[in-house]
């Protein structure tokens, strides 16, 4: 009995729908109308809004499409990249994403290789989808442990032993999203890629050159700047306007 | 005594040596060559053979003749081998003969002196002498009056990829019994440089006749039919080859003979009629192959040589922009259809309106047939531009443009454009997709959340160890007695299935109730009522006396399987 209870325990927790304003099919006429910056202006305000996953992806994508058309390939990179984090398996956006990576000059995602397979594999759920992935590993654990307690014996110890070996296969998505989600990415949108300060100040000292397309953590903002962290935990102020923040 | 068995040791040495002697030269006898000419004078184009024979060694080798100016002998191949074997004075005597039979053909009249054979017998060389040794060959008069050998339509002189005739006409008098013909052409299927053109209907609704040819194979002519030459009636007969020539160079036709036999005697009893052989020649003659001048030779050449013509036919000519049209064009006339390259259309600014999608090409000795699928991508197109194709005529001497006649075509302009895998307008680069107009006001997924999984992963050790230590408590769950417990339901279940009678039954009852109880099998065989208080162990007792007195009131018959399996079950042992 207390095992079930402990399975059903993690479902307990919800997130709350929020209702959709009948702005965005004006911004959608807007836009067909090609009044992009009206479009950008309705869709912007509603992602302000509390609004479902889904949802705020969509809104991304279409920003993401408008600010292409506009020509700045570079935020339509960054808001292509905030869609598919909100919907990792949209095979569309992973086009559009694509396209306007090769188009601003920035490496493919998957070059191919095992290790972007594996973190494809690892990055392509949604939060929910890795809870109940993750539950699965719990459940399987649960079941093994449940078995070895109450039969024994050598076998029903190392299937217990192999489903622990398994769990990291099956926290792995909600380990990597709980990762991600820890930080504030930013990436960097300016064309050519922006030198990065000591200060936030135009005349500090240029302490390194950040690529176009490339995503840091924020630490800290001031007016008009921001300072990102590098992999190393190097300190980068860079202006506001050269980086966009991915978290949608 | 000692002299005397010496004597005799040195005698049985020498009478070995001797034996030895006598054996090692026994192949020293030489072999005995003949070489016999079949006749010392022959007409020209009668078939000489020369027959040489080896005897004493089965291993003798004929060398090839010295060649002679003016015959043609042929390589010795292998010989005819006989051996005889009798008996000559109480002795056998082995007698082994080769024979070798050479053909010898005379290319011209006159006296020729034929060399001695060579006979290669034990690594030496044994010459025989030819009889006769000298061949005197001479027209056959006879032959060139009552028969004629002629080629016609043989050019001197022709161009590579040019094709030319060779036209045989043989006859014989009319007035004369025939009984065979044939034909000896020396150059047949031997012109280096050529090839044969054949359609294989040359002959079709001809009347033919199977004469010999080479004196080995056979080949068709027409007729025979009756002509006039010269005054005099012949029987006719005509072979005609047609030939290309590949390179420059000259062809030479070696001379031919027409040899026909004039029947002079009755069947013999098998069959084999009496003829006198007649020899008519044709003298050798030769064609000569010239290069194609490169002199004012047009680019778009392309190998084409002949006096061609051209016609152009299509199977539509109103057709929708898009749309196929099949172009046939037949290349016609004396030429080398077979070989020339065709115009590539795809290069000609005039059907830069055209995709061309493919071409079936069908070369013929006749004709070159070619269909061009061609694709009007110009909705303004108004015909079909001429093929063009240069071609060397040999008549003339001189390159010449053949040009198809233009077809007028309509072509109707597609609405929404040509597709551009038919030569449409190009495609811009990938595009991205477009805004998502519809709203997505779905919920979110519930899903667990990270909190919650991490107190399930922390509780869950927690539990398993409580849970392990209180099932531990009644023993190891995995020892003996417990997994014995655990299979006995099973087990009970397989005994009674098996069971015969009540004796069976009891037993089975006895060994579950010894597994669930942890007590031996014997101790619940004849165990005395009242050990087991509650109801059901007391139904548990009466199933066991219902059993006793099945097995010992003498019937032995087996109760209920079922019954005994719920009663035994829920006794709660």
């Amino acid at each position: 009995m207390l095992m079930i209870l402990l399975l059903l325990l993690p479902v307990f927790g919800f997130a709350e729908a929020s209702p959709q304003g009948p702005e965005l099919d004006l911004a959608s006429s807007l836009y067909r109308q090609g009044d992009l910056a009206s479009a950008q202006t309705l869709w912007l305000e509603a992602l302000e809004e509390l609004a479902p996953a889904q949802e705020r992806s969509r809104l991304c994508a279409n920003l993401g499409t408008a600010a292409y058309r506009d020509g700045r390939t570079e935020e339509s990179v960054a808001w292509f990249s905030a869609a598919l984090a909100l919907n990792p398996r949209n095979s569309d956006l992973l086009h559009d994403l694509e396209l306007t990576r090769a188009q601003a000059g920035m490496p493919g995602l998957d070059s191919g290789s095992l290790l972007d397979a594996f973190g494809f594999m690892l990055t392509e759920w949604t939060p929910a989808e890795a809870g109940w992935i993750g539950l699965a590993g719990l459940a399987l654990l649960s079941l093994c442990a449940v078995l070895e307690a109450l039969r024994g014996g050598r076998r029903l110890a190392q299937l217990l032993a192999l489903a622990i070996l398994l769990q990291p296969v099956f926290l792995g998505p909600l380990m990597v999203r709980s990762w991600n989600s820890s930080g504030d990415p930013y990436m960097v949108i300016e064309t050519g890629g922006i030198l990065a300060r000591a200060e936030p100040r135009p005349d500090s000292s240029r302490q390194a050159h950040l690529a176009v397309g490339s995503v840091y953590d924020r630490m800290d903002s001031w007016p008009g700047w921001v300072l990102l962290r590098g992999a190393g935990g190097e300190r980068h102020w860079v202006p506001d306007d050269s980086t966009f923040r991915l978290t949608r | 005594m000692c002299t005397w068995t010496r004597w005799v040791q040195l005698g049985t040495v020498l009478l070995c040596l001797l034996t030895t002697t006598q054996v090692s030269a026994a192949p020293q006898v030489p072999v005995r060559v003949r070489a016999q000419l079949s006749t010392g004078v022959a007409k020209l184009g009668a078939s000489i053979q020369l027959v040489v024979t080896a005897e004493g060694d089965r291993a003798a080798r004929l060398e090839p003749l010295a060649p002679v100016d003016g015959l043609r002998i042929s390589q010795p191949s292998s010989p005819m081998r006989s051996e005889f074997r009798r008996q000559v004075a109480g002795r056998f005597v082995q007698r082994i003969t080769l024979r070798w039979t050479i053909q010898v053909e005379a290319l011209r009249e006159g006296k020729f002196e034929i060399p001695d054979v060579r006979v290669i017998s034990n690594g030496r060389g044994v010459l025989g002498q030819v009889t006769p040794s000298s061949l005197t060959v001479v027209r056959d008069i006879q032959g060139a009056d009552m028969g004629f050998l002629e080629a016609l339509e043989v050019p001197m002189k022709v161009y590579e990829g040019q094709p030319f005739t060779v036209l045989l006409r043989a006859g014989w008098a009319a007035d004369l019994q025939v009984a065979s013909a044939g034909l000896v052409l020396p150059w047949w299927g031997r012109l280096p440089g050529t090839l044969e053109l054949t359609t294989g209907k040359e002959n079709l609704g001809l009347k033919l006749v199977t004469i010999a040819l080479n004196r080995s194979g056979r080949v068709d002519v027409v007729g025979p039919v009756e002509r006039s030459r010269g005054g005099d009636l012949f029987q006719v007969v005509e072979l005609k080859r047609r030939f290309l020539p590949t390179r420059p160079g000259t062809l030479d036709f070696a001379q031919s003979i027409f040899e026909f036999g004039e029947l002079v005697g009755n069947a013999g009893p098998f069959g084999r009629r009496k003829t006198r052989d007649f020899y008519a020649v044709l003298p050798r003659f030769e064609v000569r192959v010239l290069r194609v001048p490169e002199e004012n030779r047009p680019f778009a050449w392309t190998g084409a040589v002949g006096s061609l013509t051209v016609e152009r036919e299509t199977d539509k000519r109103d057709v929708d922009q898009g749309a196929s049209i099949h172009l046939t064009v037949r290349w016609l006339g004396d030429g080398n259809l077979e070989f020339f390259d065709l115009p590539d259309l795809s290069r000609l600014d005039a059907f830069g309106g055209f995709r061309i999608l493919g071409v079936e090409d069908t070369p013929g000795v006749l004709e070159r047939k070619v269909i061009w699928e061609l694709v009007p991508v110009d909705a303004n197109l108004e015909e079909i531009p001429s093929i063009p194709l240069w071609a060397f005529n040999p008549e003339a001497e001189a390159y010449e443009l053949l040009e198809s006649d233009p077809v007028p075509i309509r072509v109707r302009a597609v609405e929404g454009g040509l597709d551009p895998a038919l030569g449409g307008p190009m495609l811009d680069s990938p595009d991205v997709l477009g805004i998502d107009p519809r709203a997505r006001p779905e919920a979110d997924p519930i899903g667990p959340s990270g909190s919650n999984l991490l107190l399930g992963y922390l509780l869950l050790p927690l539990a398993w160890f409580g849970g392990r230590t209180l099932v531990r408590r009644r023993g190891d769950p995995a020892g003996h007695f417990a997994r014995r417990r655990r299979a006995a339901p099973r087990h009970l279940a397989r005994a009674l299935r098996q069971a015969h009678n009540a004796s069976d039954q009891r037993q089975a009852l006895a060994v579950f109730l010894g597994a669930c109880s942890g007590e031996s099998v014997q101790s619940w065989i004849g165990r005395a009522p009242g050990l087991v208080q509650s109801a059901a162990g007391q139904e548990l007792e009466g199933l066991l006396s219902a059993l006793d007195a099945s097995i010992h009131g003498g019937n032995n018959e087996p109760l209920d399987k079922s019954m005994i399996e719920r009663v035994a079950r829920g006794a709660g042992i």
